[in-house]
C-alpha cells in the first residue's frame, strides 16, 4: 500500500513539474501577446486582449489561476480563435485517434506474430528477413518513409491520393508509415520477451512432459511472455507523439500533430501548454499503471 | 577515458566484424571527411542561385546540365554543394548537441549516484519529468518561445536525451561506489572530484560512449524533423532536414530536390546507429532499461 501511495504521489508530482516547467517556458520570453497581436492595435484593444487572456496579472497570480483553471477543467483559450483550448483539441482528435488507432492495430497484428516467430525459429531465413524489417522500421524516420511512399504510390503508380483523410484509400499510406515505425519496437520486444520465457525451466519441464510443441509455445510460453509485451505496448503508445506530428505534416492531415506544430509556429501558447500537459499525463499515467500492475503481480518490486 | 578508443581488442573485433559494419564505418568516415572539407569539395557556393539552370535533374536524366552533377533546385542552386554543406551543418549540430546532453546527463548522473539522498531524489524527479516531456514537444515549445536560430536549435537538441545518460551513469556509479578501488582512493584521502574523474569515469566510459553514438543518431533525426517542419534553421541556409521539407513541394515533378537530402539523412543516421550497435556489442555494454 505504501508503495502505491508513494508511486502515485510521485506521478502527480511529475505531472505538476511538467505543467510548471511549461508555464515558465511560455512566460520566460516576455509577454506572449506581443508575439501574436497584430500591428497598429490601439491601447484599448491591447488592454482588452491582456485582460481577456489574464495576462495583465503578475506571473504568480497567472500561475495560480492557471492551476485553478485546470482543476475546474478550464485550460485557457486559443490566442487566435478565442475558443477554449479543449474545444480546439477535441475537434482535431478524431483524425489523430483514427490514424493512431489503425496504425497501432496494424502493427500489433503484424508485429507480435512476427516477433514470436523470430523467437521460436531463430535461424530461419524468414527470421533474418523479419529482423531486417524491424531494423529498417527503426532506422528510417517515418517522414522519409512517407516521402518515398508518396513518390512510389502516388506519383509513379498513381494508385493512392496524397493528402487528407477523405476516403478509406487516404488512410493507407499514413497508417502504413505510422505502423512501420511502431512495428520495429513490437517485433523486437515480443521477440526478446519470448526468448526470455523460452529459456525458463518450466518450458523445459513442459517439453520433457512430452507436451506438443504447439501447446508449449502457446499455453506455456506465450502466456508468460504476454505480460511484458503488454506493458511495453502501454509505454510505446505514449512515445509516439513525434511520429504522429511528422506523418500528419507530410500528409497534411488536420489532426493534433498539425495543430501543435501550427501552435508552435505562431506562438499559440495555451494550445502548446495543453498539448504538452496532455501528452505528459498520458506518459506518466501509462508508466504508473504498468508499475502498479507489476507490483501487484510481483511482490519483489513492492519491497524495493 | 581514451584508453577505450585505442583499445586493441576493439581493433581486433573490428577486423572480425561483418562486412556491413566495415562498410558502415567506412561510409561514416567518408561522410565526416566530406563534412570537414566541405569548402574544398563543394563545386559551388551552396546559396548562389542561377536562374538559367533552375530545376535541373541529376546526371543520367533528360535536361541534365553539365557541371551540376546532382542537378539544381528551384532557385538554380547546385544540389551537390547544398547537400555537402547541409551534411556539414547537420553533423555539426548533432555532434555539439550530443556533447551537451552527454555533459549534462553525466554530471547529473554522477552527482546523483555519488551523493545520493535528497539530491538523488530531486535529480531523479527531474529525469521523470524529462521522460514525460517528449523531446519533440519540448523542442517545439522552446523554439516557439525563443525563435529559431542555430544557437537555440543546438541548445534545444542538446537538452533532449540527457535523461538517458543520467539514468545509466547513476546506475553505474551506484554499482561501483563500493568497489575496493574506490574505497581505497577514499581511504587514501582523495577528494570526491578526483575519485569521480580519475577512478570512476574511466570505468564507466563504455556505456557513455555507446549512448553518445546513439544520441548522435537521435539528434540527427530530431534536428532534421524540426527543420523538415520548418522550425529549424531558416532558409537559405541548408540543412538536410530543411532541404527535404522545402523540396516536398516539388516532389511530383522534380523529386530529386526532396529525395536526395532524404537519402543522406537516412544514410548518416543509419551509420551512427550501426556504429552504436557495434560498439555496444563489442564493448559488452548492457544498457539497462529500467
Amino acid at each position: 500500500m505504501r508503495f502505491v501511495i508513494i508511486r502515485t504521489l510521485r506521478a502527480f508530482l511529475t505531472i505538476w513539474g511538467v505543467i510548471t516547467l511549461t508555464f515558465i517556458a511560455t512566460r520566460i520570453a516576455g509577454n506572449p501577446i506581443d508575439n501574436f497581436a497584430p500591428e497598429g492595435l490601439s491601447n484599448e484593444e491591447y488592454n482588452y486582449l491582456m485582460e481577456y487572456f489574464g495576462l495583465n496579472e503578475s506571473y504568480f497570480v497567472q500561475y495560480i489561476s492557471y492551476f485553478k483553471g485546470i482543476i475546474e477543467g478550464n485550460f485557457g483559450f486559443s490566442y487566435f480563435s478565442f475558443q477554449p483550448v479543449t474545444e480546439v483539441f477535441f475537434s482535431k482528435l478524431p483524425n489523430t485517434l483514427a490514424l493512431f488507432g489503425y496504425a497501432f492495430l496494424v502493427s500489433l497484428i503484424i508485429g507480435i506474430p512476427l516477433g514470436i516467430y523470430a523467437a521460436i525459429y531463430r535461424n530461419s531465413i524468414l527470421t533474418t528477413f523479419i529482423m531486417a524489417l524491424a531494423f529498417t522500421g527503426y532506422a528510417i524516420p517515418n517522414y522519409i518513409l512517407a516521402i518515398f511512399a508518396i513518390l512510389l504510390f502516388s506519383f509513379t503508380l498513381h494508385l493512392l491520393p496524397t493528402v487528407g483523410l477523405e476516403t478509406p484509400y487516404h488512410y493507407i499510406m499514413p497508417v502504413g508509415c505510422l505502423a512501420m515505425s511502431m512495428l520495429a519496437g513490437k517485433i523486437r520486444y515480443s521477440r526478446s520477451a519470448m526468448l526470455d520465457v523460452l529459456n525458463e525451466d518450466y518450458i523445459r519441464t513442459a517439453r520433457s512432459k512430452g507436451l506438443s510443441e504447439r501447446i508449449v509455445i502457446f499455453k506455456h510460453a506465450f502466456r508468460n511472455a504476454s505480460m511484458p509485451i503488454v506493458s511495453i505496448l502501454g509505454l510505446q503508445i505514449a512515445g509516439f507523439i513525434a511520429a504522429v506530428v511528422l506523418v500528419e505534416a507530410v500528409f497534411a492531415i488536420d489532426g493534433i500533430g498539425n495543430l501543435i506544430v501550427k501552435a508552435a509556429i505562431f506562438s499559440n501558447y495555451p494550445i502548446l501548454q495543453y498539448g504538452v500537459m496532455l501528452w505528459g499525463s498520458i506518459v506518466v499515467l501509462a508508466t504508473l499503471l504498468v508499475d502498479l500492475t507489476y507490483a501487484l503481480l510481483d511482490p519483489r518490486i513492492r519491497v524495493n | 577515458m581514451f584508453s577505450i578508443l585505442n583499445n586493441s581488442e576493439l581493433v581486433k573485433k573490428f577486423k572480425k566484424s561483418d562486412l556491413i559494419i566495415k562498410g558502415g564505418l567506412f561510409l561514416l568516415f567518408l561522410l565526416i571527411l566530406v563534412a570537414i572539407f566541405a569548402p574544398i569539395l563543394a563545386p559551388y557556393d551552396p546559396n548562389s542561385t542561377s536562374l538559367l539552370a533552375r530545376l535541373r535533374p541529376p546526371l543520367g536524366f533528360e535536361k541534365f546540365k553539365v557541371g551540376f552533377l546532382l542537378g539544381t533546385d528551384e532557385l538554380g542552386r547546385d544540389m551537390l554543394s547544398r547537400l555537402i554543406y547541409g551534411l556539414r551543418f547537420t553533423l555539426f549540430i548533432a555532434l555539439v548537441g550530443s556533447l551537451i546532453s552527454m555533459t549534462i546527463g553525466t554530471l547529473i548522473g554522477v552527482i546523483s549516484g555519488y551523493v545520493g539522498g535528497i539530491i538523488d531524489n530531486i535529480f531523479m524527479m527531474l529525469v521523470d519529468i524529462q521522460i514525460a516531456f517528449p523531446g519533440t514537444l519540448m523542442a517545439l515549445l522552446l523554439i516557439s518561445v525563443f525563435g529559431s536560430s542555430i544557437t537555440i536549435l543546438i541548445f534545444v537538441v542538446g537538452i533532449s536525451g540527457w535523461e538517458n545518460y543520467a539514468r545509466v551513469v547513476r546506475g553505474q556509479v551506484i554499482q561501483i561506489k563500493n568497489e575496493p578501488y574506490v574505497s581505497a582512493a577514499q581511504v587514501a584521502g582523495a577528494k570526491p572530484r578526483r575519485i569521480i574523474l580519475l577512478h570512476m569515469l574511466p570505468n564507466i566510459a563504455s556505456p557513455i560512449i555507446v549512448l553518445y553514438t546513439f544520441g548522435i543518431s537521435n539528434i540527427i533525426l530530431l534536428e532534421s524533423s524540426l527543420s523538415f517542419l520548418g522550425l529549424g534553421i531558416q532558409p537559405p541556409t541548408a540543412t538536410l532536414g530543411s532541404m527535404t521539407g522545402l523540396g516536398r513541394d516539388f516532389l511530383s515533378s522534380y523529386p530529386h530536390i526532396c529525395v536526395l537530402p532524404a537519402i543522406v539523412i537516412l544514410l548518416i543516421a543509419l551509420v551512427f546507429l550501426l556504429l552504436g550497435d557495434w560498439l555496444r556489442d563489442s564493448l559488452d555494454v548492457r544498457l539497462q532499461r529500467k
